[in-house]
Protein backbone atom coordinates (compact mmCIF):
# COMPACT_ATOMS: atom_id res chain seq x y z
CA UNK A 1 0.00 0.00 0.00
CA UNK A 2 1.19 3.48 -0.86
CA UNK A 3 1.51 6.07 2.00
CA UNK A 4 -0.82 8.34 0.01
CA UNK A 5 -3.49 5.69 0.48
CA UNK A 6 -3.58 6.78 4.15
CA UNK A 7 -4.94 10.16 2.97
CA UNK A 8 -7.54 8.34 0.88
CA UNK A 9 -8.42 6.22 3.95
CA UNK A 10 -8.85 9.40 5.99
CA UNK A 11 -11.43 10.81 3.55
CA UNK A 12 -13.02 7.36 3.19
CA UNK A 13 -13.42 7.12 6.96
CA UNK A 14 -15.15 10.53 7.00
CA UNK A 15 -17.69 9.02 4.61
CA UNK A 16 -18.01 5.94 6.83
CA UNK A 17 -18.58 8.18 9.86
CA UNK A 18 -21.26 10.21 8.07
CA UNK A 19 -23.11 7.18 6.70
CA UNK A 20 -22.82 5.30 9.99
CA UNK A 21 -24.22 8.19 12.03
CA UNK A 22 -27.11 8.87 9.66
CA UNK A 23 -28.04 5.20 9.26
CA UNK A 24 -27.52 4.41 12.95
CA UNK A 25 -24.81 1.76 12.55
CA UNK A 26 -21.30 1.73 13.96
CA UNK A 27 -18.36 2.47 11.69
CA UNK A 28 -16.83 -1.01 11.86
CA UNK A 29 -19.63 -2.79 10.04
CA UNK A 30 -19.05 -0.52 7.01
CA UNK A 31 -15.28 -0.01 7.30
CA UNK A 32 -14.08 -3.61 7.63
CA UNK A 33 -15.98 -5.22 4.72
CA UNK A 34 -15.40 -2.27 2.37
CA UNK A 35 -11.64 -2.08 3.03
CA UNK A 36 -11.26 -5.87 2.82
CA UNK A 37 -13.28 -5.99 -0.38
CA UNK A 38 -11.59 -3.14 -2.25
CA UNK A 39 -7.98 -2.93 -0.95
CA UNK A 40 -5.09 -5.36 -0.52
CA UNK A 41 -4.50 -4.54 3.15
CA UNK A 42 -3.75 -7.49 5.44
CA UNK A 43 -6.90 -8.87 7.06
CA UNK A 44 -5.57 -8.71 10.65
CA UNK A 45 -4.70 -5.00 10.44
CA UNK A 46 -8.10 -4.22 8.93
CA UNK A 47 -9.95 -6.12 11.66
CA UNK A 48 -8.05 -4.48 14.51
CA UNK A 49 -8.64 -1.05 12.93
CA UNK A 50 -12.35 -1.84 12.49
CA UNK A 51 -12.62 -2.75 16.19
CA UNK A 52 -10.76 0.42 17.23
CA UNK A 53 -13.06 2.44 15.03
CA UNK A 54 -16.20 0.99 16.64
CA UNK A 55 -14.79 1.68 20.10
CA UNK A 56 -13.76 5.22 19.17
CA UNK A 57 -17.31 5.96 17.99
CA UNK A 58 -18.57 4.65 21.34
CA UNK A 59 -16.08 6.75 23.34
CA UNK A 60 -17.42 9.91 21.73
CA UNK A 61 -21.09 9.23 22.52
CA UNK A 62 -20.95 7.55 25.95
CA UNK A 63 -20.78 10.88 27.77
CA UNK A 64 -23.74 12.32 25.88
CA UNK A 65 -25.92 9.25 26.47
CA UNK A 66 -25.22 9.00 30.19
CA UNK A 67 -25.69 12.75 30.66
CA UNK A 68 -29.05 12.55 28.86
CA UNK A 69 -30.09 9.70 31.15
CA UNK A 70 -30.66 7.41 28.16
CA UNK A 71 -28.61 4.63 29.74
CA UNK A 72 -27.46 3.49 33.16
CA UNK A 73 -23.95 2.49 34.10
CA UNK A 74 -25.15 -0.85 35.54
CA UNK A 75 -26.98 -1.73 32.32
CA UNK A 76 -24.02 -0.71 30.18
CA UNK A 77 -21.64 -2.77 32.35
CA UNK A 78 -23.88 -5.85 32.17
CA UNK A 79 -23.94 -5.77 28.36
CA UNK A 80 -20.20 -5.01 28.24
CA UNK A 81 -19.36 -8.02 30.44
CA UNK A 82 -21.36 -10.28 28.13
CA UNK A 83 -19.79 -8.84 24.95
CA UNK A 84 -16.28 -8.94 26.49
CA UNK A 85 -16.70 -12.64 27.31
CA UNK A 86 -16.90 -13.46 23.61
CA UNK A 87 -14.74 -10.68 22.20
CA UNK A 88 -11.26 -11.93 23.20
CA UNK A 89 -12.09 -15.52 22.19
CA UNK A 90 -13.39 -14.27 18.83
CA UNK A 91 -10.24 -12.26 18.12
CA UNK A 92 -8.08 -15.27 19.00
CA UNK A 93 -10.08 -17.57 16.72
CA UNK A 94 -9.93 -14.98 13.90
CA UNK A 95 -6.14 -14.65 14.15
CA UNK A 96 -5.64 -18.41 14.56
CA UNK A 97 -7.73 -19.16 11.45
CA UNK A 98 -5.42 -17.01 9.33
CA UNK A 99 -2.22 -18.12 11.09
CA UNK A 100 -2.86 -21.86 10.98
CA UNK A 101 -4.70 -22.21 7.68
CA UNK A 102 -2.99 -19.46 5.65
CA UNK A 103 -4.75 -18.16 2.53
CA UNK A 104 -7.47 -20.78 2.83
CA UNK A 105 -8.24 -19.75 6.44
CA UNK A 106 -8.26 -16.11 5.42
CA UNK A 107 -10.65 -16.88 2.56
CA UNK A 108 -12.98 -18.70 4.99
CA UNK A 109 -13.02 -15.67 7.31
CA UNK A 110 -13.62 -13.30 4.37
CA UNK A 111 -16.49 -15.38 2.96
CA UNK A 112 -18.06 -15.72 6.42
CA UNK A 113 -17.76 -11.96 6.88
CA UNK A 114 -19.45 -11.49 3.51
CA UNK A 115 -22.31 -13.76 4.58
CA UNK A 116 -22.56 -11.95 7.94
CA UNK A 117 -22.73 -8.57 6.20
CA UNK A 118 -25.55 -9.82 3.96
CA UNK A 119 -27.38 -10.96 7.11
CA UNK A 120 -26.79 -7.58 8.77
CA UNK A 121 -28.12 -5.79 5.68
CA UNK A 122 -31.23 -7.97 5.79
CA UNK A 123 -31.69 -7.24 9.54
CA UNK A 124 -31.26 -3.51 8.86
CA UNK A 125 -33.76 -3.64 6.04
CA UNK A 126 -36.45 -5.53 7.91
CA UNK A 127 -35.87 -4.62 11.60
CA UNK A 128 -38.75 -2.58 12.93
CA UNK A 129 -38.45 -1.49 16.55
CA UNK A 130 -41.28 -2.65 18.75
CA UNK A 131 -42.80 -1.24 21.85
CA UNK A 132 -41.06 -3.37 24.43
CA UNK A 133 -43.18 -5.92 26.26
CA UNK A 134 -43.87 -5.22 29.91
CA UNK A 135 -40.57 -5.92 31.64
CA UNK A 136 -40.49 -9.22 33.48
CA UNK A 137 -37.51 -8.52 35.66
CA UNK A 138 -36.01 -11.39 37.55
CA UNK A 139 -34.22 -11.32 40.89
CA UNK A 140 -30.81 -10.92 39.26
CA UNK A 141 -31.96 -7.90 37.24
CA UNK A 142 -33.35 -6.32 40.41
CA UNK A 143 -30.19 -7.10 42.37
CA UNK A 144 -28.00 -5.59 39.63
CA UNK A 145 -30.38 -2.61 39.36
CA UNK A 146 -30.91 -3.04 35.64
CA UNK A 147 -33.88 -0.68 35.59
CA UNK A 148 -34.48 3.02 35.49
CA UNK A 149 -36.49 5.97 34.27
CA UNK A 150 -35.63 8.38 31.50
CA UNK A 151 -37.32 11.48 30.15
CA UNK A 152 -38.21 11.13 26.48
CA UNK A 153 -38.26 14.66 25.03
CA UNK A 154 -40.04 13.51 21.85
CA UNK A 155 -42.91 11.89 23.77
CA UNK A 156 -42.64 14.51 26.55
CA UNK A 157 -43.01 11.96 29.28
CA UNK A 158 -40.97 9.81 31.61
CA UNK A 159 -40.50 6.22 30.49
CA UNK A 160 -39.85 3.44 33.00
CA UNK A 161 -37.85 0.46 31.86
CA UNK A 162 -36.38 -2.75 33.21
CA UNK A 163 -34.23 -5.48 31.70
CA UNK A 164 -35.81 -8.91 31.25
CA UNK A 165 -34.61 -12.31 29.94
CA UNK A 166 -31.07 -11.90 31.27
CA UNK A 167 -29.75 -15.44 30.57
CA UNK A 168 -30.89 -15.41 26.93
CA UNK A 169 -29.61 -11.91 26.29
CA UNK A 170 -26.25 -12.70 28.00
CA UNK A 171 -25.70 -15.65 25.65
CA UNK A 172 -26.71 -13.59 22.61
CA UNK A 173 -24.45 -10.69 23.62
CA UNK A 174 -21.52 -13.08 24.08
CA UNK A 175 -22.14 -14.49 20.59
CA UNK A 176 -22.15 -10.94 19.17
CA UNK A 177 -18.89 -10.22 21.04
CA UNK A 178 -17.38 -13.36 19.53
CA UNK A 179 -18.33 -12.33 15.98
CA UNK A 180 -17.13 -8.83 16.72
CA UNK A 181 -13.70 -10.21 17.65
CA UNK A 182 -13.49 -12.60 14.69
CA UNK A 183 -14.50 -10.05 12.04
CA UNK A 184 -13.64 -6.67 13.61
CA UNK A 185 -17.05 -5.17 12.91
CA UNK A 186 -18.28 -3.76 16.21
CA UNK A 187 -21.76 -5.06 16.91
CA UNK A 188 -24.37 -2.30 17.06
CA UNK A 189 -26.33 -3.99 14.27
CA UNK A 190 -27.10 -6.89 16.66
CA UNK A 191 -26.92 -5.28 20.10
CA UNK A 192 -29.77 -2.85 19.47
CA UNK A 193 -32.30 -5.52 18.33
CA UNK A 194 -31.29 -7.76 21.28
CA UNK A 195 -31.71 -4.95 23.80
CA UNK A 196 -35.03 -3.92 22.28
CA UNK A 197 -36.64 -7.25 21.37
CA UNK A 198 -35.11 -9.66 23.92
CA UNK A 199 -34.39 -7.53 27.00
CA UNK A 200 -37.48 -5.40 26.41
CA UNK A 201 -35.77 -2.02 26.63
CA UNK A 202 -37.32 1.02 24.92
CA UNK A 203 -35.61 1.76 21.58
CA UNK A 204 -33.82 4.92 22.72
CA UNK A 205 -32.42 3.17 25.79
CA UNK A 206 -31.47 0.17 23.62
CA UNK A 207 -29.58 2.35 21.11
CA UNK A 208 -27.83 4.41 23.78
CA UNK A 209 -26.83 1.42 25.92
CA UNK A 210 -25.62 -0.64 22.96
CA UNK A 211 -23.53 2.15 21.45
CA UNK A 212 -22.03 3.07 24.81
CA UNK A 213 -21.10 -0.56 25.52
CA UNK A 214 -18.58 -1.00 22.65
CA UNK A 215 -15.75 0.90 24.28
CA UNK A 216 -15.67 -1.60 27.16
CA UNK A 217 -17.03 -4.77 25.56
CA UNK A 218 -14.79 -4.83 22.48
CA UNK A 219 -11.61 -3.87 24.34
CA UNK A 220 -10.49 -7.46 25.20
CA UNK A 221 -10.64 -8.33 21.49
CA UNK A 222 -8.59 -5.26 20.64
CA UNK A 223 -5.96 -6.25 23.24
CA UNK A 224 -5.62 -9.69 21.63
CA UNK A 225 -4.84 -8.02 18.27
CA UNK A 226 -2.52 -5.54 20.02
CA UNK A 227 -0.58 -8.26 21.86
CA UNK A 228 -0.29 -10.25 18.62
CA UNK A 229 1.32 -7.29 16.78
CA UNK A 230 -1.62 -6.57 14.48
CA UNK A 231 -2.31 -2.94 15.40
CA UNK A 232 -0.71 -0.36 13.09
CA UNK A 233 -0.69 3.18 14.59
CA UNK A 234 -0.49 4.85 11.15
CA UNK A 235 -3.77 3.18 10.13
CA UNK A 236 -5.44 4.30 13.36
CA UNK A 237 -4.08 7.84 12.82
CA UNK A 238 -5.65 7.92 9.35
CA UNK A 239 -9.00 6.43 10.27
CA UNK A 240 -9.87 7.58 13.79
CA UNK A 241 -9.99 11.37 13.17
CA UNK A 242 -11.90 10.76 9.94
CA UNK A 243 -14.61 8.78 11.70
CA UNK A 244 -14.79 11.33 14.54
CA UNK A 245 -15.31 14.17 12.03
CA UNK A 246 -17.72 12.10 9.95
CA UNK A 247 -19.84 11.18 13.00
CA UNK A 248 -20.24 14.83 14.01
CA UNK A 249 -21.15 15.86 10.43
CA UNK A 250 -23.45 12.83 10.07
CA UNK A 251 -25.30 13.65 13.29
CA UNK A 252 -26.11 17.10 11.87
CA UNK A 253 -27.09 15.78 8.45
CA UNK A 254 -29.34 13.19 10.10
CA UNK A 255 -31.67 15.92 11.31
CA UNK A 256 -32.30 17.15 7.75
CA UNK A 257 -32.21 13.89 5.80
CA UNK A 258 -34.79 11.21 5.22
CA UNK A 259 -33.26 8.43 7.27
CA UNK A 260 -34.97 5.72 5.20
CA UNK A 261 -33.22 6.82 1.99
CA UNK A 262 -29.81 6.79 3.70
CA UNK A 263 -30.59 3.40 5.20
CA UNK A 264 -31.20 2.00 1.71
CA UNK A 265 -27.91 3.50 0.51
CA UNK A 266 -26.06 1.89 3.42
CA UNK A 267 -27.74 -1.47 2.85
CA UNK A 268 -26.84 -1.32 -0.86
CA UNK A 269 -23.21 -0.39 -0.01
CA UNK A 270 -22.96 -3.28 2.45
CA UNK A 271 -24.39 -5.74 -0.08
CA UNK A 272 -21.91 -4.54 -2.74
CA UNK A 273 -19.01 -4.96 -0.30
CA UNK A 274 -20.25 -8.41 0.74
CA UNK A 275 -20.59 -9.61 -2.86
CA UNK A 276 -17.10 -8.31 -3.74
CA UNK A 277 -15.65 -9.95 -0.58
CA UNK A 278 -17.19 -13.32 -1.40
CA UNK A 279 -16.28 -13.07 -5.11
CA UNK A 280 -12.63 -12.28 -4.32
CA UNK A 281 -12.30 -15.03 -1.72
CA UNK A 282 -14.17 -17.91 -3.36
CA UNK A 283 -11.31 -18.87 -5.74
CA UNK A 284 -8.93 -19.24 -2.74
CA UNK A 285 -11.57 -21.19 -0.84
CA UNK A 286 -12.36 -23.57 -3.67
CA UNK A 287 -8.72 -23.86 -4.68
CA UNK A 288 -7.91 -25.24 -1.22
CA UNK B 1 -25.31 12.82 36.61
CA UNK B 2 -23.45 11.73 39.70
CA UNK B 3 -19.71 12.27 40.14
CA UNK B 4 -18.81 8.66 39.43
CA UNK B 5 -20.48 8.68 35.99
CA UNK B 6 -18.98 12.09 35.21
CA UNK B 7 -15.44 10.89 35.96
CA UNK B 8 -16.02 7.66 34.01
CA UNK B 9 -17.24 9.40 30.85
CA UNK B 10 -14.57 12.11 31.00
CA UNK B 11 -11.72 9.63 31.36
CA UNK B 12 -12.98 7.71 28.30
CA UNK B 13 -13.69 10.81 26.22
CA UNK B 14 -10.51 12.78 26.90
CA UNK B 15 -8.28 9.71 26.60
CA UNK B 16 -9.74 9.12 23.13
CA UNK B 17 -9.17 12.73 22.08
CA UNK B 18 -5.60 12.70 23.42
CA UNK B 19 -4.84 9.37 21.74
CA UNK B 20 -6.07 10.69 18.36
CA UNK B 21 -3.88 13.80 18.68
CA UNK B 22 -0.83 11.76 19.73
CA UNK B 23 -1.36 9.24 16.90
CA UNK B 24 -1.75 11.90 14.21
CA UNK B 25 1.24 13.98 15.42
CA UNK B 26 3.52 10.95 15.81
CA UNK B 27 2.56 9.51 12.40
CA UNK B 28 3.13 12.86 10.67
CA UNK B 29 6.49 13.25 12.46
CA UNK B 30 7.58 9.73 11.49
CA UNK B 31 6.59 10.27 7.86
CA UNK B 32 8.46 13.60 7.74
CA UNK B 33 11.59 12.31 9.47
CA UNK B 34 12.03 9.14 7.43
CA UNK B 35 9.84 9.09 4.30
CA UNK B 36 11.44 5.97 2.78
CA UNK B 37 11.18 3.95 5.99
CA UNK B 38 7.60 5.06 6.50
CA UNK B 39 6.68 4.16 2.90
CA UNK B 40 8.26 0.72 3.34
CA UNK B 41 6.32 0.17 6.57
CA UNK B 42 3.01 1.10 4.96
CA UNK B 43 3.76 -1.04 1.91
CA UNK B 44 4.40 -3.99 4.22
CA UNK B 45 0.84 -3.77 5.54
CA UNK B 46 -0.35 -5.53 2.39
CA UNK B 47 1.93 -8.51 3.01
CA UNK B 48 0.98 -9.41 6.56
CA UNK B 49 3.65 -9.63 9.23
CA UNK B 50 3.55 -8.04 12.64
CA UNK B 51 4.14 -4.56 13.99
CA UNK B 52 6.41 -3.87 16.96
CA UNK B 53 5.03 -0.75 18.61
CA UNK B 54 7.46 1.88 19.78
CA UNK B 55 7.91 5.59 20.34
CA UNK B 56 5.20 8.21 20.49
CA UNK B 57 2.76 6.29 18.30
CA UNK B 58 2.79 3.40 20.79
CA UNK B 59 1.91 5.90 23.49
CA UNK B 60 -1.14 6.96 21.46
CA UNK B 61 -2.33 3.37 21.09
CA UNK B 62 -1.77 2.54 24.77
CA UNK B 63 -3.57 5.68 26.01
CA UNK B 64 -6.60 4.54 24.03
CA UNK B 65 -6.36 0.88 25.02
CA UNK B 66 -5.75 1.52 28.72
CA UNK B 67 -8.38 4.23 29.23
CA UNK B 68 -11.23 1.76 29.95
CA UNK B 69 -9.11 0.13 32.66
CA UNK B 70 -8.54 3.49 34.35
CA UNK B 71 -12.22 4.41 34.02
CA UNK B 72 -13.38 1.03 35.38
CA UNK B 73 -10.92 1.22 38.25
CA UNK B 74 -12.34 4.58 39.30
CA UNK B 75 -15.92 3.29 38.98
CA UNK B 76 -15.16 0.17 41.02
CA UNK B 77 -13.43 2.13 43.80
CA UNK B 78 -16.15 4.77 44.03
CA UNK B 79 -18.92 2.16 43.91
CA UNK B 80 -17.37 0.20 46.78
CA UNK B 81 -17.08 3.40 48.79
CA UNK B 82 -20.73 4.25 48.05
CA UNK B 83 -21.75 0.65 48.81
CA UNK B 84 -23.22 0.34 45.33
CA UNK B 85 -22.18 -3.31 45.12
CA UNK B 86 -23.95 -4.29 41.85
CA UNK B 87 -21.96 -1.72 39.86
CA UNK B 88 -18.80 -2.56 41.80
CA UNK B 89 -19.13 -6.27 40.98
CA UNK B 90 -19.86 -5.68 37.28
CA UNK B 91 -17.01 -3.20 36.86
CA UNK B 92 -14.54 -5.49 38.64
CA UNK B 93 -15.66 -8.41 36.49
CA UNK B 94 -15.10 -6.39 33.34
CA UNK B 95 -11.78 -5.14 34.66
CA UNK B 96 -10.65 -8.74 35.13
CA UNK B 97 -11.79 -9.73 31.60
CA UNK B 98 -9.86 -6.85 30.00
CA UNK B 99 -6.82 -7.53 32.20
CA UNK B 100 -6.83 -11.19 31.14
CA UNK B 101 -6.67 -10.13 27.49
CA UNK B 102 -4.07 -7.47 28.24
CA UNK B 103 -1.80 -9.87 30.10
CA UNK B 104 -1.94 -12.35 27.24
CA UNK B 105 -4.13 -15.05 28.81
CA UNK B 106 -5.69 -15.44 25.38
CA UNK B 107 -2.72 -16.53 23.24
CA UNK B 108 -2.49 -18.03 19.80
CA UNK B 109 0.14 -20.71 19.45
CA UNK B 110 2.14 -20.47 16.20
Amino acid sequence: MDPLALVVLFFFSIGVGVLGAVAGVGGGVLFTPLVLAFTDLDINFVRSTGLALAMMGSAFVVREFIEAGATRLSLMLFISVAVATGSAAGAAVGIAAVMWFGKWGEAVVRVMLGVLIVAVAVVMFFFRPKSPPSAQMGRVARALRLYGVFYDPAARKEVEYGAGRLPQSFVLYSAVGFMSGVFGVGGGWALVPIANLVMGLPLKVAVATSKASFILGDMPGFWVYLNSGYVEPALLAAVMPGVAIGSVVGARIMLRTRARVVRYVVVATMLAAAIQLIARSLPHLLGG
Amino acid sequence: MIRRERIFTRVIYYASVVSIVVLVVSTAAEAAANPEGFAARIAALSHGGRVALGGLSALGVYIFALSPLAALGVVAAMSIRRRDYPVAVLSLLLLVLILMALLGFVKIAE
